[in-house]
Order: C-alpha cells, then structure tokens, then sequence
C-alpha cells in the first residue's frame, strides 16, 4: 500500500511557537522539500476557507490562493514536482467555519448560510482536485455537536434532523460534480460530529449519488469503533484511508463539547503522531489489504507540535512496524 | 491614577483551552513547551506578569471565547478575576467606500460595540475600509465621503454606549496617505476619533509624531508598535496581499526594535495630557510571550519615566 502525507499535519488555528511563519508562502515552499526528504511523495492538503480571507494568499489551502501565487493548478503542481512531491491525491475540506462562525454574536443557527458557503467552496475544491489530477475530496460531514446543541438548544432533534436533511441535499450536488470530473466524493466523519462512528455508513447509502467513505483510524477509534472492523465490514466504500494515531479514550463526553479536539475537562492531545498513540496500524492495514482496499492510505500527525519531528516518526514507523508493501 | 493605561492585542491565535487543570500530566505527553501556550488562564497570568494592564480582543476569537466561557460577561469577568481589564476590540468595516453596504456595515459596527460594551472595553479601532487593492483605489470622494458616513453613525452608537471608535489606518488600506486626513476631518468629532497605529501611519508615510500633534484632540488610544519600513513605497503598499510577505518579511516590530521616535511621542502625550489606553500590539511576532516582555521593558523602562 502506498502512503501519502496530510499536510494537516501543520496546525493553522492554534497558538505555538513560530506560528506566524505559517501564513508566509516561504514556509510552506520549504515543508514540501522537508516532506519529500521524509520520503513522502504524494500529499493530502486541508482545503481550509479561512485561508481564503484576510489576505493571506501564501496558505495554500484554497484554490483562490494557489492561483493568486502560482496562476494555475497545473503551474503549482509542477512546484510541488520540483520540490520533490509527485501529486497532490487530494484535500480535506472543512465548511464548518461557516456554521454561527460568520456571526459569533447570533445566537441562532444560520443553516441556510452555512449550506451556501459550503457549497461554494465544496465546488471549489472539487475543481481544484480535478485540475491538479487528485483522486478525492473528503468533506467533514456535519458541523460540531457542539455547536448544533449551542445553535438549536432545546430544539436540537429537529435542528439535527435539519441539518443532515441539508447535508444530503447538498453533498448529493458536491458529488455529482466531482463524480462527473472523475473526482471520489468522500465523507470524513469525525468523533464530534452527527455521523460519528458507523452513523456515516447508513447516510451515505441513503444517498442518490455516489459517495465514498473516508476511514480516518483516530475519529473511528474515539466513536468507539474498531478501524480495522470497519475496514473489513466497508472495505468496497472506502474511498480513503487516513493513518492516525490517538490514546484519547472519550470518557468526558468530549464528542459534545464546543472544542472537541482540546477536552475541556482533562487536557490532552487528541492526535498523535504515528505510532505515538495505541491504534495497531498493522491489523489495519491488513484488514484493508484482504478486504481488497486498492488505494493510498494518508498519513495524518494532524495539528503536530514538531512538524519535522512528526514526518519523521511517520517514516521511522512505516520503515519498521508495517509490513512490506 | 496613572493617565496611561497599557494593554496588549491578543493575536494568541487561537487559544484552545480555558484553564489547564492537569498541567503536570497534559506536558509529560510530549514534554513540549506548546503547553505554556494554549490556555486562557496562563496567558493572562503572562499579562500580568509582564505588567499589563489589560488585554485587547480580536473580532476573531470572538468564536473561541464564547465556546469556551458561555458568554461573554464570564469572559470579562474571568479577565477581572485575573486583575486585567478588556481595553477594548479591533473592528473592520469590509467596503465602506459602497453606499449599498451601508446597512450591513452599520448593524455589524453595532453589534461589534454591543460586544465591546458587554467587554467592559473602551475603545474599537476601526479599519476604515477595504485593502487598496481590492477596493480598488484611489477612492473617489463619493467613496470617501460614504466612508465618512458609516463610521459616523458606528460612532454615534458607540459614544451613546460608553465605546469610542477610532479610525485604526492600516498601511494597505484604500484609506490611505493621500486621504486619510481628509476622511478624519470630514468626520464628526463628536463621534468618531483615532486610533493611533504607529508601525500602520509611519510605513504609509506620515510622520508619527507631527501626525498626533496635528490630531491630538481626537486621539482615543494606541496601538503601539515600531517598524523597520517608514514611508513604503505607493506600488508596496497598493498591492495585492502586501500584509504577509512571502519571504516572511515583517513590517512590525516591538516598540524599541525599529526606528520610530517613541520618546519624541511620549513628550507630546504629556503635553497634551493623554489620558486612556494604550495597546501594545506585537503583530507578527515568532514568540508572543517574549514579544510581549521585550515590549513591556521598552514602555516602562524608556517611556514610563517620559510619562504615564
């Protein structure tokens, strides 16, 4: 099996050390040769559209900046080839900034305005992957459960029922497009969101286009899930795998709470680099492999402390502890 | 009382946690020094700490803060509770040169004060308008007067609610060295005031120092800050995404570390006896914290003694 990078690994939102290198295009010109020199080759980026406001043009994690700098797909691809990374497999993209995140000051939910952000930028991304050759976009399904029971309060069932009524809609015309430019249309179902665990697979057979599933070890593990079960029991629907790695037992009801990926009641780090967490990335890939999974698993130290620390312990892991591919 | 109250702009982005109670045990998972940087309660401890007075919020933790403390007068009073106060919020005003965003501008500038209010914040510098580029400028002066407009009836609301708007120019704005005296004068003084930006008002080309002389009367806080880069260039500061460089070039610095003539400008707060905030804002800085200690030396070291 081969194995990509997420360049997720980089953490946009949150305060470290040496974060403002992070909105310049010099950084991230750099992190490409750092990736290939860990001898990743093909990358998975965030499709991010706070990036797209604000001026920061040097992020390249929205097509709009990726044209500002480089003009086209094709021209930022052949940057990404001289630096040493062959493709771009595809992008992860997250609409849900747009959920109550334009007016922190209302106190209601805003689904109509979330469902046309989404789909704007969800189009977006689709022709982005589809332009610099990628094999898949994976969405973040639903918003935070957090933010939903914040938004709708006592009517959270039917806000919910509302929300997922919305998300079929619109995922059903993000996968009509990628489906017709040759894109795989994949759901990323996070611990923290309505379809979290096994909730995801009945959703997407509910749909009237196809959509793929996106196994991510982690979000399945802290749902309670078993990833290499899953990839057994799915192996035909998944259309990407994500290798990462967590010892983040959910015993806070974390999966509830407005920042899920920080607990609030016993701080720890939700995501871990590969091999650092408790996740057996060998039975995984195992399961995969006899279920007949034939596409790239991506490797996902996502909102890393150490981003060259973290490619490297991504590689010393795969060299040593899983099998020859 | 002292006349100068220091605060800092919070650009801790984005802080994730409130109050990290586990410490010992969330640092021996990575024995990271990231730790020290992630929760409310230690950065304002850093605030007072360093000898500030109160913090600035950003319009973008606005999400984070209301997630994390429920409202924000917990916020608020979370900050009490740490002996700082909540100076005041940024806030922009997207196109304000368009007659037709008028309305929208005006409910986002009020619900912006409401929050300030709410904040116990004082002061809301105020962007006034879109970047140069994608205005695009010059403005014409329909475009400016219109500016002139929404910033006055913000202003009003905001005076009639205890926040003072002060017009916060940054260097890549339409609002720029060719109009942005004229926009301040055609403005009421009643209502709308300045926000003294020292790195935005010295790399658009003004002189720091004559320039608050000039409109001392209006003056209702500071951000301060120096640079390395007065009087940019007309074609730098009119282009496209100039605010981050792609080479990592920064226009700002600590106050102390660039070229600007603090002391000349503390002589004249003293002889036209400000009275308010002043922000200390380390914007694009690698090391907040010790940003924030090489700042606070130069203030209370060099400047305190001139006046405070």
């Amino acid at each position: 099996m081969k194995h990509g990078i997420s360049l997720q690994l980089v953490d946009t939102h949150n305060q470290q050390p040496n974060r403002n290198r992070r909105e310049c295009k010099y950084y991230w010109d750099e992190l490409y040769t750092l990736v290939a020199a860990g001898g990743f080759h093909e990358i998975e980026t965030p499709y991010d559209p706070m990036w797209a406001f604000g001026g920061r043009a040097g992020v390249p994690l929205v097509y709009g900046n990726i044209k500002a700098k480089d003009g086209t797909a094709e021209s930022y691809l052949r940057r990404l080839n001289a630096a040493g990374i062959e493709r771009v497999l595809g992008v992860h993209y997250m609409p849900g900034m747009f959920f109550n995140g334009a007016s922190p000051t209302s106190p209601g939910a805003n689904l109509d305005g979330y469902v046309g952000a989404l789909l704007h930028f969800g189009e977006e991304a689709v022709d982005y992957v589809a332009d610099i050759g990628g094999d898949y976009v994976t969405m973040s399904a639903t918003p935070k459960i957090g933010d939903l029971e914040h938004a709708y309060g006592a009517d959270f069932e039917a806000g919910c029922a509302a929300v997922l009524k919305a998300t079929a809609a619109a995922v059903e015309k993000l996968a009509e497009r990628a489906n017709a430019r040759g894109v795989k249309f994949c759901l990323k179902n996070e611990f923290w969101g309505l379809l979290r665990g096994e909730a995801v697979v009945d959703f997407v057979k509910g749909l009237n286009e196809k959509v793929w599933l996106d196994l991510d070890s982690a979000e399945l593990a802290i749902a309670g899930v078993d990833p290499a079960a899953f990839a057994r029991a799915h192996a035909a629907e998944i259309g990407v795998v994500h290798y990462s790695d967590t010892a983040f037992v959910d015993d806070q009801a974390c999966y509830r709470q407005r920042n899920p990926e920080f607990p609030a009641v016993r701080a720890s780090k939700v995501y871990r680099d590969l091999g650092d967490g408790k996740l057996d990335f060998a039975a995984l890939e195992r399961a995969l492999t006899e279920g007949g999974y034939a596409g790239a698993a991506v490797v996902g130290c996502r909102d890393s402390y150490d981003v060259c620390r973290s490619i490297l312990r991504a590689r010393s892991y795969l060299n040593t502890r899983l099998p020859e591919r | 009382m002292a006349n100068i109250k220091l605060s800092h702009m919070n650009h801790w982005k984005t802080i994730p946690y409130r109050s990290i109670d586990n410490f010992r045990e969330y640092y021996y998972e990575d024995r990271s020094n990231n730790v020290y940087f992630q929760d409310w309660d230690r950065i304002l401890r850093y605030h007072k700490a360093l000898g500030y007075d109160g913090i600035e919020v950003a319009p973008w933790d606005l999400n984070e803060i209301l997630g994390l403390f429920g409202s924000i007068a917990a916020f608020r009073d979370y900050v009490a509770g740490h002996g700082l106060a909540v100076s005041g919020m940024f806030h922009g005003v997207e196109r304000a040169h368009i007659a037709g965003c008028f309305e929208q501008n005006l409910a986002e500038g009020k619900a912006a004060v409401d929050m300030i209010a709410a904040l116990g914040g004082e002061t809301m510098g105020t962007c006034p308008g879109s970047d140069y580029y994608s205005a695009p400028g010059p403005l014409t002066e329909e475009g400016i007067q219109n500016t002139a407009k929404i910033l006055n009836a913000i202003g009003e609301y905001a005076v009639d609610h205890g926040v003072k708007l002060g017009i916060h120019n940054e260097f890549f704005c339409a609002i720029n060295k060719d109009n942005h005296r004229h926009l301040l004068e055609i403005t009421d003084s009643r209502y709308v005031f300045y926000y003294l930006d020292t790195a935005q008002i010295s790399i658009i080309g003004e002189d720091v120092v004559k320039f608050y002389d000039d409109y001392h009367e209006r003056m209702c806080g500071f951000h301060l800050k120096d640079t390395a880069d007065p009087k940019l260039p007309d074609a730098v500061r009119y282009g496209p995404n100039v605010e981050i460089q792609d080479d990592g070039h920064r226009w700002f610095w600590e106050p102390g570390e660039g070229v600007i003539d603090f002391e000349s400008l503390w002589k004249l707060m003293k002889k036209h006896n400000f009275r308010g905030w002043v922000s200390v804002e380390d914007d694009g800085t690698p090391d907040l914290l010790a940003s924030m200690a090489l700042s606070s030396y130069y203030v209370h070291e060099k400047l305190k003694p001139i006046y405070w």
